[in-house]
């Protein structure tokens, strides 16, 4: 379904990927963690397709697609979805402003019926029921004066709505309690399904009880340095990543 | 004086005549290059560049019927300058001819404004209309000013006159509404008296057009316990000067100023406000938006007095404006002179870009890079686009707002 090679990225001229291979097949789960600052936001932003990072060298195929010429909206059209680490505000523009919209473009591209407004309502609730979301801060203001956990949970709600092939969690555990962290964890284990595959950027272990994957990868220093199954991030959880430092310091510079 | 007429105004146009006024207006002329006020906007080059009055052809047109945004009985439709449909007046609301207006009445304000003087000194068509005291006119005033320049350049100067009495309620809609391709010049006025505890609100339209030149003049007096509230929206125009100028004559006044200006091409709008706090215990709230973008220009110049009895006044002011392109132009700036010294005003003013963050985050979701930035012009006009009352009028200029990224 994806696979990356030999990814460089940079932004304003500095070099932050600096050569990740990863490959996700249908149906996978892969976890990717790593230290603060090690790159991990930077390669979800490169595969939804912000324009400030530049690929300086390597390919992404998506789905027998050169996922790279895509611009942000066709590649969301495609099935890919970015669950943002900070879910930016909005002033003036709600949820339910732009969703409908958002969720016809994508029904269009894959040759369906768009959504009228009553048909969008009742999914959109149903939706809302897996997440245990609030219709009124879907009709807010997006993101402005959420909590945390508000914003969150309104990205996963619109993963949901969505209904993507390829979800990229980006820190979606970060700043929430144990019952959020649930919640989440459960609306993305109910997409799961054979031919979809997400990839859950986290920096803590404890997110991975409850969406478990099938690989984890630890990115430093702009590269995937080691990869395992899930008992790696148990491994890391328990040593922090100082050992993964000292192994990898050395063999780079 | 003859040569001035027809070179700024001739004869074949909806002004016949001069009157006792016009010497004054030869005094003075039209702005040169150094006027202070027209600095950034010069209209009368344009218009010398622009108009060749003596191609003007005299025209007796009846009413052209273009649509409406809405219906009420109380419709009037200017063509070139003439009133070419009226309504008759009820015990609500009285119609005369703008020549009838008795001397008691206190529109006329002493403004040095060059285009006022012009035309104070021409004899121009329009009506004068009041609403009885204690009544309130369920639906609103809409005067449709047409102008039709498709086989030869025009030109049209109106003046009309609203008194709300003590008490009364109304609203009124001015439109402006332009036909064919040719240049165009309109020297306009309104004037409006909102009187004691009376409540009007007054929009100017102007949603379409190429080749437009004008120069507006609207004059508000509010007496005590009064409130007014005014929209001016202008999608487009070659050279748009909105001047529009508030008296808060008595105490507990209220007057709302909003405006939306949203411009392409070679667009260029320039709105001129002031608000002249006189007596205290008066509040004033403006709010204009802008967005601009390609070679566009737009203007914002708000003067806001508050004279040296005018205690206890509140008067807010804002401009905020989007540059979507790096060859708009935008020259904004407040003027806040204050004589009382217990006063609470507040100024402020901002131009910037749609916010790439949330323009990155819209399209992630799969809109696509003009709709997302529609919907971002959208919400950046929201707040004044809620100031309108009139539904079928938010309706239209709300599905004009993105239109601005494509070049009509
Ligand atoms: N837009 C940007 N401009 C400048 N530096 C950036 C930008 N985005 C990320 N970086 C830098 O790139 C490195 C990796 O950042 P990021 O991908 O956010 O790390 P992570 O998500 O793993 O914490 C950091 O050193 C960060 O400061
Ligand atoms: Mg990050």
């Amino acid at each position: 379904m994806l696979k990356i090679k030999d990814l460089h990225a940079s932004v304003e001229d500095k070099e932050i990927l600096q050569g990740v291979n990863l490959e996700v097949k249908p149906g996978e789960v892969h976890a990717i963690m790593g230290p603060n600052g090690s790159g991990k936001s930077t390669l979800a932003s490169v595969l939804a397709g912000r324009e400030e990072y530049e690929v300086t060298k390597g390919s992404v195929e998506y789905r027998g697609v050169d996922l790279l010429e895509l611009a942000p909206e066709e590649r969301a059209r495609e099935g890919i979805f970015l669950a943002f680490q900070y879910p930016v505000e909005i002033p003036g523009v709600s949820t339910t402003n732009f969703l409908r919209t958002a969720l016809n473009q994508v029904r269009e591209h894959r040759g369906q019926e768009p959504m009228d407004a009553v048909n969008f309502l009742s999914f959109m609730k149903e939706k809302m029921k897996l997440v245990d979301i609030d219709q009124a801060l879907l009709s807010r203001s997006l993101n402005e004066g959420f909590s945390g956990g508000e914003k969150k949970r309104n990205e996963i709600f619109q993963m949901a709505v969505m209904e993507p092939k390829l979800a990229i969690l980006d820190e979606t555990d970060s700043g929430l309690d144990i019952d959020a962290l649930k919640i989440v964890a459960n609306g993305v284990n109910s997409l799961k399904s054979p031919d979809k595959a997400t990839i859950v950027v986290t920096h803590y272990q404890r997110l991975l009880n409850y969406i478990v994957p099938d690989y984890v990868h630890v990115i430093y220093k702009g590269r995937i340095v080691k990869s395992g199954n899930k008992d790696l991030a148990l491994e890391l959880e328990e040593k922090g990543y100082d050992w993964i430092k000292s192994e990898v310091d050395p063999v780079i510079s | 004086m003859s040569e001035l007429i027809n070179k700024y105004f001739p004869t074949a146009s909806g002004a016949k005549t001069v009157n006792d006024h016009w010497e004054a207006f030869l005094n003075v002329g039209l702005p040169d290059r150094k006027s202070e006020e027209y600095k950034f906007t010069p209209i009368t080059n344009v218009i010398e560049r622009e108009m060749n009055f003596d191609s003007i052809t005299s025209d007796s047109g009846s009413d052209p019927g273009v649509e409406t945004l809405f219906s009420t009985p109380y419709h009037m439709v200017f063509l070139n300058g003439k009133l070419v449909k009226k309504f008759e007046g009820n015990d609500i609301i009285s119609v005369a001819a703008n020549s009838d207006i008795p001397a008691s009445e206190k529109f006329i304000p002493n403004w040095k404004d060059e285009f006022h003087l012009m035309n104070k000194g021409l004899e121009a068509d329009g009506v004068y209309l009041k609403i009885a005291k204690g009544n309130t006119l369920e639906q609103p005033v809409y005067i449709q000013y047409v102008v039709d320049s498709a086989d030869s350049q025009s030109a049209a100067v109106t003046r009309n006159y609203f008194h709300a009495e003590e008490n009364s309620e109304f609203q009124v809609v001015e439109e402006f509404i332009y036909l064919g391709e040719n240049a165009s010049f309109e020297n306009t006025e309104s004037h409006v008296v909102v009187g004691k505890a009376a409540r009007v609100r007054s929009y100017k339209l102007q949603l379409q057009g190429k080749n437009q030149l004008q120069v507006g003049n609207t004059f508000v007096q509010q007496e005590r316990d009064s409130y007014h509230k005014n929209i001016t929206i202008t999608m487009s125009g070659k050279m748009v000067r909105n001047n529009l100028q508030i008296f808060l004559n008595d105490e507990h006044c209220e007057s709302h100023l909003h405006g939306l200006y949203m411009l392409n091409g070679k667009n260029h709008v320039d709105n001129h406000t002031t608000v002249d706090h006189r007596f205290p215990n008066s509040y004033s709230n403006e709010m204009y938006k802008g967005i601009l973008t390609e070679y566009s220009t737009g203007v914002f110049n708000g003067k806001i007095y508050v004279r040296p009895d005018a205690q206890n006044t509140n008067a807010f002011q804002s401009n905020n404006n989007l540059l979507l392109s790096d060859t708009a132009t935008l020259h904004t700036k407040p003027q806040l002179e204050i004589w009382a010294d217990d006063v609470s005003c507040s100024h402020g003013c901002t131009s910037g870009q749609l916010d790439k963050e949330a323009l990155f985050y819209l399209r992630s979701r799969g809109l696509g890079q003009d709709e997302a930035k529609a919907l971002l012009l959208k919400a950046f006009v929201a707040d004044v686009l809620n100031e309108i009352d009139i539904e079928p009028i938010k309706e239209k200029v709300e599905s004009q707002v993105d239109s601005v990224l494509f070049t009509k």
